[in-house]
């Protein structure tokens, strides 16, 4: 991580602090920001994100549905008025289907008693397919405010009604409201030969393919055009990734039966100034998705003609958030989020997460219900989600990296702080302690001088001077002062020519570079003394060896200390749990940052070569040889 | 006959000057120096005949002091006098010392005789080393002149003035041995054969301590430990020399 960050930082200015904890930060928030961005591009497209957006948003009407049933408003449309074909109708009248001319014969009538109450306009949502019927044509010719909708393909022309039909009735047609099978989406366009708008004749022209409206379109453009005002048509340029939405407030239509308009009692004044949509309640087209509604699984495409009208009538369509802009922003707040998440303590994160979900819903849901847009909130949630979970091992990784970091170092500083108690002991000793017993025993040697024939004062010469050996013995292991006084090569050259003498082991030193001493710190010094001491103590105790090679040299940046013997070799398996050589070994140079390895050596058929490896600033090579 | 006492001690300077007066009445100026740098300069300015060097002090160790003083003055007599055991500073003096230089390495706990005793060795070129580190020094110092456990044993025996029977019962060995011990001791001193050279009419005995004298192999003290350590083997001490 470092390594690829170094060209980010040599762009930083040169005075600014990257290390430590600044350097902690700025790592953090950086990985943490392309983290969330990593988050945003994995998750801001995915379609499985995309269903669930349109699940929330379902969940969010009936929320809004449920807010708004704690304040009761008047709920009953003064626009619209449904004339139902439904089952009691299509019995009674003994019609199952507009099929043929006599159907058709009588919904002209009925058609005729609801102009006589001057509704603004008449919607014929029904299937005219089949014959066509005099009457029917004449009588929407005559009012010239009936919007008949056409079923079907409007290219093959098997599926369409009569020509003639068509020609004369066929001011506004649509191929299928709603795609959705969720029913939330207010409009799809579709491609049809439109009629020719300066032909208001009816006349159907086949010439040039023109945008054409849906049925909710229809009615409003024509609510217009009789009203003089209406809602804009904005509506219906808008692209399709930017869908608009209807809003359904469970408005409650009044709803006459279509046989009740044949009733001679019938009074059709209710009608009058308002929008007339006569529909079928049960679907009658086949191979047809269910409608379902936010509230309800199965509606009467009646129903949601109305909804999405009386949407539009009360400006109350619910806009989408720009799909273009939403992205852009996602990405800002993933990365945002990121970056936030990898540096908040560890407390704080999982409440912060929390928080900002839960304000992102509520934002959500107060948008949809106040300013009428839909946000999109299942994207930002799992781009908050997975930026989160990014953040979090970031900063765990880090957090886990600065803690070794810092555990290594006041383990090294504890140690170091060791070395130096033990080294001030060790002088206390040699500077205060031995030169007393040495007067002491000089003492002894006068009084042996004065007693001559008492053997005590040289008793207690031979046992101070014993003292003096193991007082000797006892600061040398505390602090071994040849680093200090020789230097350091000195002092490991003393070392394998004590493990020479003391076990009859052939020791050889092999200098490589005739460097008396390099760039260490005291510390390293003392440890890498210590650790070629516990070395050439374990080829004395173990390896049964004849002869041992210390190698010392430094080569490009690195200081090499080679322990070779021609003994049995370490057998790893057969290394005691309890024992501490190597493990020692292994702490002292991991204290200072040294490579040990031991394997087998090449210049004996047995034994084993220790090899240390720690990088050191190159010594100059004027210096004392 | 000028002396130099080098020390940051001043306690160890005090009781080195009194014993010096002492033991040396026809000496000459005993100066003084409190760390390696002033030893160095003072050595340099008043050429003493004998310099006692304490190891370690301030600014400059005694054996780095001692290096440039016999680079420059390369017949001084050095002793290191010093609380360090650690043979590494002997070896070290070996190799500073010209080959014909000699050098004294005194322990601080050594006895009042013990340093004049070194003192005077140096003084009339011989090498003086401390007991205890002189039987590490013969040893380590050179794999092909270095002596081996039981040629030191043999020459510490002549040196005795034991007879080959005498050094045989002692050391539980067969006289044959010992005369093949003392082949070999005679060969590393370089102490030509007694049929090799007749020009070199040395008795090879005489001439063995002689050299290991003068090589500071043996001392006065190191051959006093050897004789009381011989006494309790005789008197049922001990087997092991």
């Amino acid at each position: 991580m470092r390594l690829s960050l170094a060209p980010i930082k040599r762009l930083l200015p040169a005075g600014l602090k990257v290390h430590g904890r600044d350097g902690l930060l700025f790592q953090r928030l950086f990985w943490g920001a392309m983290a969330g961005c990593l988050a945003t591009l994995l998750l801001a497209e995915s379609p499985i994100l995309e269903s669930m957006e349109l699940s929330m948003l379902e969940w969010r009407y009936k929320v809004a549905d449920k807010i708004t049933a704690l304040f009761p408003k008047p709920k009953r449309s003064q626009d619209i008025c449904l004339v139902n074909f439904d089952d009691l109708s299509q019995f009674d009248l003994g019609i199952a289907r507009f099929n043929d001319s006599a159907s058709q014969e009588k919904l002209a009538q009925a058609l005729q008693v609801i102009e006589s109450g001057q509704p603004t306009m008449v919607v014929l949502d029904l299937d005219l397919r089949g014959a066509t019927n005099e009457l029917l044509i004449s009588t929407i010719k005559k009012y010239r405010n009936v919007i008949v909708a056409l079923f079907g393909s409007l290219e093959g022309s098997t599926e369409l009604p009569a020509a003639d039909f068509l020609s004369y009735a066929a001011s506004y047609g649509y191929d299928e409201l709603i795609h959705e099978p969720n029913g939330l989406v207010c409009r799809l366009p579709i491609n049809y030969r439109g009629m020719d708008s300066n032909n208001s004749e009816g006349g159907f022209s086949a010439e040039g393919l023109a945008p054409v409206p849906s049925l909710t379109e229809a009615v409003i453009d024509y609510y217009r055009r009789v009203k003089g005002v209406g809602p804009p048509s904005q509506f219906f340029s808008v692209s399709s990734d930017q869908p608009l939405y209807m809003s359904y407030h469970r408005i409650d239509y009044p709803t006459i039966s279509l046989r009740d308009t044949m009733q001679s009692d019938f009074n059709p004044t209710q009608f009058r100034n308002r929008i007339v949509i006569i529909g079928s309640t049960f679907t009658q087209r086949h191979n047809e998705v269910k409608k379902k509604s936010p509230f309800q699984e199965s509606v009467p495409d009646i129903d949601l003609h109305a909804d999405a009208i009386s949407t539009l009538l009360n400006d109350d369509v619910i806009y989408s958030f720009p799909k273009n802009i939403s992205h852009h922003l996602l990405l800002l707040i993933g990365a945002a989020f990121g970056a936030v998440a990898s540096i908040l303590p560890l407390g704080m994160r999982t409440a912060a997460y929390l928080f900002t979900s839960m304000s992102l819903v509520v934002l959500a849901q107060l948008a949809f219900q106040v300013l009428h847009l839909a946000l999109p909130t299942a994207s930002p949630l799992a781009v908050l989600t997975l930026g989160f979970s990014l953040g979090t091992f970031i900063y765990l990784d880090t957090d886990l990296r600065q803690r070794n970091r810092e555990l290594a170092q006041a383990r090294e500083s504890m140690q170091v702080r060791a070395e130096e108690e033990r080294q001030r002991i060790a002088e206390d000793l040699h500077d205060e302690t031995l030169p007393a017993l040495s007067s002491v025993a000089r003492m002894a040697d006068r009084l042996a001088h004065e007693m001559q024939d008492n053997p005590v004062p040289s008793l207690m010469r031979e046992k101070l001077d014993h003292a003096v050996v193991e007082m000797r013995r006892v600061i040398n292991d505390l602090h071994p002062s040849v680093l200090e006084t020789m230097g350091f090569k000195p002092a490991i050259e003393n070392l394998v020519a004590i493990c020479a003498r003391e076990t009859g082991i052939e020791g050889n030193f092999e200098d490589g570079d005739g460097h008396s001493d390099y760039n260490l710190s005291n510390f390293t010094r003392l440890q890498l003394y210590r650790i070629v001491q516990e070395s050439l103590n374990n080829v004395q105790k173990h390896s049964q060896a004849t002869t041992v090679n210390l190698n010392i040299n430094e080569r490009e940046g690195y200081l090499f200390i080679v322990v070779t013997d021609n003994g049995k070799g370490i057998n790893f398996k057969a290394i005691r749990k309890d024992a501490h050589g190597l493990l020692n070994v292994r702490q002292r140079a991991q204290l200072i940052g040294a490579l040990v390895e031991w394997k087998k050596p090449e210049r004996y058929s047995t034994g084993t070569e220790f090899r240390l490896k720690i990088p050191v600033i190159e010594t100059p090579t004027t210096g004392d040889a | 006959m000028s002396i130099l006492i080098v020390d940051d001690e001043e306690r160890d300077r005090m009781w080195l000057k009194n014993l010096l007066v002492q033991s040396f009445p026809e000496h000459g100026t005993i100066n003084e120096a409190h760390d390696g740098q002033q030893a160095v300069d003072t050595a340099l300015k008043l050429k003493p005949d004998l310099v006692f060097l304490d190891i370690k002090m301030p600014n400059l160790s005694g054996i780095k002091a001692a290096e440039m003083i016999l680079q420059k003055l390369p017949d001084t007599g050095v002793i290191m006098l010093s609380n360090f055991s650690d043979e590494v500073y002997v070896r070290q003096l070996w190799k500073i010392v010209p080959p014909n230089g000699v050098f004294g390495y005194v322990l601080k706990n050594a006895s009042n005789e013990q340093v004049v005793e070194a003192a005077k060795a140096v003084l009339s070129g011989d090498c003086w080393i401390h007991p205890g580190i002189a039987r590490v020094i013969q040893r380590t110092q050179n794999r092909a002149t270095s002596l081996t456990s039981a040629e030191y044993e043999a020459l510490v025996c002549i040196a005795l003035g034991m007879t080959d029977h005498a050094i045989a019962k002692r050391l539980y060995l067969t006289e044959k041995a010992v005369q093949s011990r003392l082949k070999s001791l005679y060969a590393k001193l370089g102490i030509p054969g007694r049929g090799e050279s007749h020009e070199t009419e040395f008795n090879q005995r005489c001439r063995a301590c002689y050299v290991a004298t003068r090589r500071g192999l043996i001392n006065q003290s190191e051959l006093d430990d050897w004789e009381s350590k011989l006494e309790e083997k005789k008197t049922g001490g001990p087997a092991q020399v």
